[in-house]
């Protein structure tokens, strides 16, 4: 009996599927017979007559495949169509779809046995009954869906491997490892920027994790490690075999033990790798993890740690059950800057508890940390997690049916109401959409590589962090970089020196008129121009701005924003960009992000008077008061005049192109913001 | 069978001689389209092409209050037309019902966003009752969804250049 092993996903970053090649060792190291199916590099007009041909091959009995919840879709389609073309054949699914919440989720799905928890063990018994034709009830950690009942029912569960070195390692030929080491760049992704020609792999040190966050939800039991032994064994084959020189450590909790991390920092160094971990803020903080530790973690090829933040105020960590504090996250984040290695984190919104006053205090410690560069999401709500039981018992969803089909799992669960809510998912995507960047001053810029049709650029630039020069070899023009001596995020501002000269000749030509109309005082010209061109290239900076410019000295605020904010998307370093987008918000009642938004303005633009102009103005608006912003407030707030606040006229030249910014970009966020290595709490040095 | 072409022809005649008032109301020719209309009424009298004619007939001879009835019927035969419906728009606004006119055009816009006729009516009649936004909102909701139309331009152009009418010259750039 044959079992053919599937990776259904296809995602726009590959990301090798190393939970299904577990499974695949497992069954290969075992005796089965197992073929493997990667759909990851399949096109998507492709992928069912990929799956009808491969399951021509009448030894395949059983089909197995998982994945995540996002993945939830994909992987009812590609089980419609097996059953479609071999109704005979036997479905079993895996991993945290299935696992979350089996009754719901194995007929939604249309297989007929789940895999629940950890799969490496139960998957070989399973094949051993198929094979026998034994019962399978004795199995422990199977969800079995009987069809005519519809019916689910669930074996013992399965108790977690403990000595997880016993595990063979993941079945990287089975699934493509070379080719996903070759699909791995920059071009796409910034987060291997720390380095050119990045080759990194994804492995495991431990599994799970020890923690009970109820937005989170673990399916294959406690934390375990692996030796370190153990672990440079697979590290060493993969370096030797595959040629790695980077490891995406995914574990759920790298480490909490100071001791563990000074042992792999020994270990690791030898094979000059780069590496990234996720770890625990009070493992940092609780002071066995220092910053000389951080530092030696640095040396031995450290470059990123990822926090799982999500809030700084006290009540809302607590709900979270996170057994984190406010003191924690910023310790955390501070000793992690002053180690030059790139922080990662979040910090969500939305918990059960949430009331503008909690979500408030974390967005204005975001202000007051900016140059973190945290991301601001709602929360997401998983089947199987605490946070989704609470959702059913307090009726945020009224079944578990209705959940599969809402869409997206980023609804209001909080002590918000639904509107207030909503105005709170817009504030945190205008943080994310214009706040959250931190544009570099670019030096040289040319081109590089392609890779799977899209330009690489060698990018020479400076951080505005840390002051630092690097440069960049074929990486996307577009993307965030991560400073390679500070560890700082930045952004690549590439419209005054890319942006242009990649607009069609059409659409530069009526920007040009464009820009003419407008400087001879012909708005209603100057709008169809740049209008027209925006028809030819939607993304043309210089067309929105100065449509959207137009907009706003008409007044019209909505439409003027939508333009402006498309000009931003453009990764602008420009002040008066900015300063008009701030307008808008002033102009709709959002003052707090007025004024933050004119203050951003002046970060990329010393000389911006317009900007100091507004800023007072929305200052003056919020009666002085700027320590507790309230940025997310209940809606319908009403607008306000802007007759007082100063727009910045387009900084364009008459032929249509950018005219640069007036002063030369130097490393102020690292001077205004991050320029302490005193501990804010004791004040030492 | 032979019932069946017989009402076919009848009916493409219908259709024939619409068109011809149709024609007729385009060039002006009232009078004359009139008289058809009302000679085709009197053999279908819930024909909604054809008090739709006579609406327009009506609202050009400035018989508001005929037209506004018309308007009416032609809506209740056929909720569906957006032509019709456009039409009760125009006259509801003409008779000085605005608002409702305004509220009325622009659910036809939303629900036909290709309708160039109903946007641009909804504009000049947003013009009209001094609510600029609204007239450009309903103009660049037909050009997201149609692409570039020099006339839809040519209006949202007009609009700026009224109320930016004051506004300084800018400074150049160096």
């Amino acid at each position: 009996m044959t079992w053919l092993l599937i990776n259904p996903t296809n995602h726009f970053l590959k990301m090798f599927p190393t939970g299904i090649a577990y499974v695949s060792a497992s069954l290969k190291a075992n005796g089965v017979a197992v073929q493997t199916l990667n759909l990851e590099f399949i096109p998507e007009d492709q992928v069912f007559d990929t799956i009808d041909k491969t399951l021509a091959d009448k030894t395949l009995k059983v089909v197995g495949l998982g994945g995540l919840y996002f993945e939830f879709d994909r992987i009812r389609s590609i089980i419609e169509q097996i059953r479609r073309v071999r109704p005979d054949i036997t479905v079993v699914v895996g991993n945290g779809v299935v696992s979350s919440d089996p009754k719901l989720m194995l007929p939604a799905l249309g297989a007929q046995i789940g895999v629940i928890g950890e799969g490496e063990e139960t998957v070989v018994e399973l094949a051993q009954a198929l094979e026998k034709a034994t019962p399978l009830e004795n199995i422990d950690g199977l969800a079995i869906f009987d069809e005519s009942k519809n019916e689910v029912t669930l074996t013992q569960a399965r108790k977690a491997i403990m000595d997880i070195d016993s595990i063979p390692i993941p079945d990287y030929e089975g699934f493509d490892i070379e080719r996903y080491l070759d699909s791995q760049n920059v071009v796409t992704y910034y987060g291997y920027s720390y380095m050119d020609n990045p080759r990194p792999s994804p492995i495991l040190a431990s599994r799970s994790c020890p923690f009970k966050c109820t937005f989170c939800y673990h399916s294959i039991g406690t934390y375990r490690k692996r030796s370190m032994e153990n672990f440079f064994a697979e590290v060493e084959m993969m370096v030797k075999k595959y040629n790695v020189n980077s490891l995406l450590i995914y574990d759920d909790l790298f480490a909490v033990k100071a001791s563990r991390l000074v042992e792999f920092c020994e270990h690791i160094e030898k094979y000059d790798l780069k590496w990234q971990v996720s770890m625990r803020v009070q493992s940092i903080d609780d002071g066995k993890i220092d910053t000389r530790l951080l530092r030696r973690m640095k040396e031995a090829g450290c470059v990123s740690i990822n926090l799982g933040l999500e809030s700084v105020n006290e009540k809302i960590l607590e709900s979270m059950v996170k057994k984190t504090t406010k003191r924690q996250v910023e310790t955390a984040v501070r000793m992690i800057a002053e180690a030059d290695l790139t922080m990662q984190g979040n910090f969500i919104f939305g918990d059960t508890v949430e009331t503008t006053d909690t979500a408030n205090d974390t967005l204005n410690w975001w202000v007051q940390h900016k140059e973190a560069a945290i991301q601001t999401d709602p929360i997401w709500v998983f089947p199987g997690t605490p946070l989704f039981h609470q959702a059913l018992a307090d009726g945020h969803i009224a079944s578990t049916e209705e959940y599969l089909n809402l869409p997206n799992p980023a609804f209001n669960v909080s002590s918000l109401d639904d509107s207030t809510f909503n105005q709170m998912k817009s504030t945190l995507a205008e943080i994310q959409n214009h706040l959250n960047r931190f544009p570099g001053t670019l030096r040289e810029l040319e081109k590089g590589a392609t890779h799977e049709g899209q330009q690489g650029y060698h990018i020479t630039i400076r951080c505005p962090h840390c002051g630092h020069d690097h440069t960049f070899r074929d990486h996307a023009a577009w993307n965030r970089l991560m400073c390679r001596t500070c560890g700082g995020l930045f952004d690549v501002p590439i419209h005054r020196h890319l942006g242009w000269s990649n607009y069609s000749v059409e659409s530069r030509r009526l920007t040009s008129r464009a820009t003419r109309a407008y400087f001879d005082g012909n708005f209603g010209k100057a709008y169809i121009e740049a209008r027209s061109a925006l028809f030819d290239h939607p993304c043309n900076k210089d067309a929105n701005f100065i449509a959207g410019t137009i907009a706003l000295k008409a007044g019209f605020l909505n439409p003027a924003a939508r333009f402006i904010s498309e000009a931003i998307q453009q990764k602008s370093d420009q002040g008066h960009i900015y300063n008009n987008y701030g307008i808008c918000l002033f102009g709709i009642g959002e003052i707090e992000l007025a004024l933050l938004v004119f203050r951003h303005a002046q970060l990329l633009e010393e000389t911006i008077d317009e900007a100091v102009h507004n800023e007072a103005m929305a200052l003056e608006a919020l009666g002085g008061e700027e320590m507790n912003l309230q940025l997310v407030h209940a809606p319908g707030r009403p607008h306000r005049d802007i007759g007082n606040l100063k727009i910045s006229e387009p900084p364009v030249n008459l032929d249509g192109s950018t005219v640069p910014a007036k002063a030369p970009f130097r490393p102020r966020y690292a001077a205004m913001e991050k320029p302490s290595r005193r501990d804010p709490m004791t004040g030492a040095a | 069978m032979e019932c069946g072409i017989k009402a076919a022809e009848t009916m493409d005649s219908i259709e024939q001689e619409i068109t011809l008032g149709k024609v007729e109301i385009q060039e002006a020719k009232y009078q004359q389209a009139s008289e058809r209309f009302q000679r085709l009424l009197g053999a279908h009298p819930d024909n909604p092409e054809i008090i739709h004619g006579l609406t327009i007939i009506a609202t050009n001879s400035d018989d508001l209050e005929r037209a506004l009835a018309l308007a009416n019927k032609a809506v209740q035969l056929d909720d569906k037309n957006s032509e019709f419906a456009n039409t009760l728009s125009v006259v509801r606004f003409m008779t000085g019902d605005k608002g409702g006119a305004i509220d009325a055009l622009t659910k036809i816009a939303n629900d036909n966003p290709g309708d160039k006729e109903a946007h641009i009516n909804l504009a000049e009649m947003a013009g009209s009752a001094n609510m600029p936004e609204a007239a450009y909102n309903a103009l660049e909701q037909y050009l997201n969804h149609a692409g570039a139309d020099e006339q839809v331009l040519d209006i949202i152009g007009q609009i700026f250049n009224n109320l930016l009418a004051d506004q300084p010259v800018p400074e150049r750039p160096d």
